[in-house]
């Protein structure tokens, strides 16, 4: 029955057409990077004054808030949001990747600090390897390819710190310009791209933002 | 060749719009009333009687609840509803398969 076949490819293309439409709409929230974008680069730029001796030089008095503050904000924001993305199965899926970077560097940077080992290279080339499979995995599941570029920009900075001996003062600055420009105008980005998808948003919207 | 017999799939599911929100709740998971409604391009009452078909199947949840003061209906794939529709693109493809 050649009608009955035309009508099931038909079918079959509908359906890849209206879960990819589904798999975008699932996987944009920035939120997270909002909160978190500034909040690391403020951390980076104490330090920056810090290192160079204009506040006092306690590593954990600026970074031991920072994750205070961003761990409480960001279960704030994920019990407000958890109506709202229930059963979103692609922001699940990127939401657990951030987490996982948080969790890993958290683990890392606790148990040095309080052992006294801390090492800013050790945790500056742990974070952007981290920020970039994260940001990978976000481009991966919304469909965004600008995505992709911010993902290069993390990987670009774990390759030159990579063949750095140490972290320098300056590097710090270097650190706290990437988290505005690199998760903070991003999650910008991503906030709108999901609100314009929820209120306005059709598969050519859709298209244009990816 | 095999025969391509289309009454082999689901028919609660075997229809344009329904076949259309079932995808898009497979990928999305959950969506409102108003995206459904703007992906689909159909009226309010043309997506009501085809959720209520799919919810007497067990196929998806309809939430409702108020953000602000605007009542918003919020619907779900329920695992009955993704058992369903991956059952009815193995068939699909299955059929197609089987006339190749």
């Amino acid at each position: 029955m050649p009608d009955d076949r035309q009508r099931a490819e038909d079918d079959l293309a509908y359906i890849r057409a209206m879960m990819e439409e589904g798999r975008k709409s699932a996987g944009v929230d920035g939120g997270f990077m909002q909160l978190w974008g500034p909040l690391l680069a403020l951390g980076f730029l104490i330090q920056f004054l810090s290192v160079a001796g204009l506040l006092p030089a306690l590593l954990g008095a600026i970074w031991i808030p920072v994750f205070v503050i961003g761990w409480a904000g960001s279960f704030w924001l994920g019990r407000r949001r958890a109506c709202a993305s229930q059963g979103r199965s692609g922001r699940f899926a990127y939401g657990a990747a951030w987490m996982g970077t948080g969790l890993a560097v958290l683990v890392h940077f606790i148990p040095a600090l309080l052992a006294g080992t801390f090492d800013p290279l050790a945790v500056t080339l742990l974070s952007t390897a981290l920020f970039a499979v994260s940001f990978f995995v976000m481009a991966q599941v919304t469909g965004l390819r600008w995505v992709y570029g911010v993902a290069a920009g993390w990987a670009g900075l774990l390759a030159w710190f990579t063949v750095r001996d140490a972290v320098v003062p300056g590097d710090l600055l270097v650190l706290a310009a990437a988290c505005i420009l690199l998760i903070y105008l991003p999650g910008l980005a991503l906030s709108r791209i999901g609100a314009a998808r929820r209120h306005g948003a059709g598969p050519a919207s859709s298209q244009a933002a990816g | 060749m095999a025969d391509f017999d289309h009454r082999s799939l689901d028919e609660v599911i075997h229809g344009r719009v329904r076949l259309g929100l079932m995808a898009y709740l497979r990928a999305a998971g959950a969506a409102d009333f108003t995206d459904l409604k703007r992906r689909l391009g159909v009226s309010d009452g043309n997506l009501s009687t085809h959720l209520k078909k799919l919810e007497q199947a067990g196929y998806v949840a309809a939430d409702k609840r108020f953000v602000g003061r605007k009542p918003q209906t919020r619907v779900r794939l329920t695992e009955t509803g993704r058992a369903a529709f991956a059952a009815y693109l193995e068939t699909l493809e299955g059929l197609l398969g089987s006339g190749d």
